[in-house]
């Protein structure tokens, strides 16, 4: 019988520790920081600053609310929070400009069919 | 004895890892979103308008359930789910805002039409009138072209009538006769009698000729013949002689073509003198005939 080279023992019971120990601190997931999603976020809410601040101001409060903490938190390496943030900030930022251009439209629609109105009203036989 | 350890190791991990698999209900986040995709997901205009903001709604959604569906951390599940919702809503607002505009559109189609239909009843309307108007005023041409024409004739007419009116002056100038209330009157003076006597002398044939001549060139015109004397004598045989000389008048203008009932005959003797009898001029110039011509055929007016 030839002599292997034999690991030690231990190393059996220590290699599914030392693999649940590297997943705990993951928790079940491990993420870089979200510098990629807090810039889409920001540039989501900069884009929305201007048309959506009068028609939709509190989904875009959110939105500004929500990048603020998202900073915050990659301030602190909460790089989990932070990406759910700066994710969750844009969804709000797009929401608010498609409310507002929604909202503009109908005003719109509305002016256009008042001017037919009054059109006929002018053109009504005297 | 390593089979042992392995397995002990084996079931410690999944112990730990089981740690974070959870078989929790879907948080409330997850099924408003679910909700909320189903709405998405049945509005034709967001099938139309967002598809794309559709997809990304859906996807959004997908990676929520995934992670409930393998027991990930709540966290993400919720917010997972949060992004889903407000992306679903997204695609609404969308749908809604370019539905507006393709209804704009065709609502400024619709006023642009409304508008030119009123400016082209306003332009009718403008050329009736022009139309109107200019009959008017082909209407009001024409009848200034009548009155232009009634004008001419009226003038040609007034100018006929001058020319009769100085054709006449010159005829009364050649009868030497003057205008008066009853008519043209021509005086035959007693000269152009024989003294007492009622035939007209040679000498007052050219005088009557003229006349006769204007009698004739004017048919319509009636006559009178007055004839007057002096008051010498009995008023009785003046009134005999003077309507003998009268009627000598009359004789001699058929003599020279009058007609023969075209002269009313009289004799006034003494009555109507024109000078007092005081002078042998004055009665003479009393011994006369006058011959009065009227305006028309209405007979003359007698003095008595």
């Amino acid at each position: 019988m030839t002599k292997t080279p034999r690991t030690p023992r231990h190393w059996l019971l220590t290699a599914p520790l030392a693999a649940a120990a590297l997943a705990l601190l993951g928790a079940c997931a491990s993420t870089p920081p979200p510098t990629a999603e807090i810039a889409v976020g920001r540039a989501s809410v900069e884009r929305a600053s201007g048309p959506a601040a009068a028609e939709a101001p509190v989904e875009l409060a959110a939105a500004r609310d929500k990048i603020t903490r998202a900073n915050a938190a990659l301030a602190k390496e909460d790089y989990d929070l932070a990406r759910r943030l700066a994710v969750e900030a844009d969804a709000d930022a797009t929401l608010a400009e498609a409310q507002s251009r929604s909202v503009r439209s109908d005003r719109a629609l509305a002016e256009v069919r008042e001017g037919i109105r009054m059109l006929r009203v002018e053109m009504a036989p005297q | 004895m390593m089979n042992r350890t392995l397995i002990a190791g084996a079931v410690l991990s999944s112990l730990i890892l089981g740690a974070c698999a959870t078989s929790q209900p879907p948080p409330a986040a997850l099924v408003e979103a679910r909700s909320t995709l189903r709405q998405a997901e049945l509005d034709a205009a967001v099938l139309t308008h967002a598809p794309l903001e559709l997809k990304k709604a859906t996807d959004s959604l997908n990676r929520a359930n995934q992670l409930q569906g393998k027991g990930e951390p709540v966290d993400e599940i919720r917010s997972a789910a949060y992004v889903a919702n407000q992306q679903a809503k997204t695609a609404m607002a969308i749908a809604k805002a370019k539905g507006n505009d393709v209804a704009i559109a065709g609502a400024e189609a619709d006023r642009e039409r409304a508008r030119s239909d009123m400016l082209a009843g306003q332009a009718q309307r403008a050329q009736a009138d022009t139309r109107a108007a200019q009959a008017q005023s082909s209407v009001a041409q024409q009848q200034t072209a009548h009155a232009e024409a009634r004008t001419l004739s009226a003038q040609a007419g007034a100018a006929d009538a001058r020319q009769q009116a100085e054709q006449l002056q010159r005829q009364l100038a050649a009868l030497q006769a003057t205008q008066t209330e009853r008519g043209m009157l021509v005086t035959l003076g007693d000269v152009l009698f024989e003294n007492n006597r009622a035939e007209v002398k040679p000498g007052a044939q050219a005088s009557l000729a003229k006349l006769a001549d204007f009698l004739q060139q004017n048919p319509s015109r009636s006559v009178l013949i007055e004839g007057h004397t002096d008051s010498v004598g009995s008023a009785a045989s003046n009134t005999t002689l003077s309507r003998r000389r009268a009627a000598a008048v009359d004789m001699a203008l058929e003599g020279l073509g009058l007609a023969a009932n075209r002269a009313t005959t009289v004799g006034y003797g003494e009555d109507y003198p024109v000078a007092d009898n005081t002078s042998a001029s004055n009665r003479a110039l009393n011994r006369r005939v006058e011959i009065y011509i009227a305006e028309n055929d209405q007979p003359v007016k007698q003095r008595r």
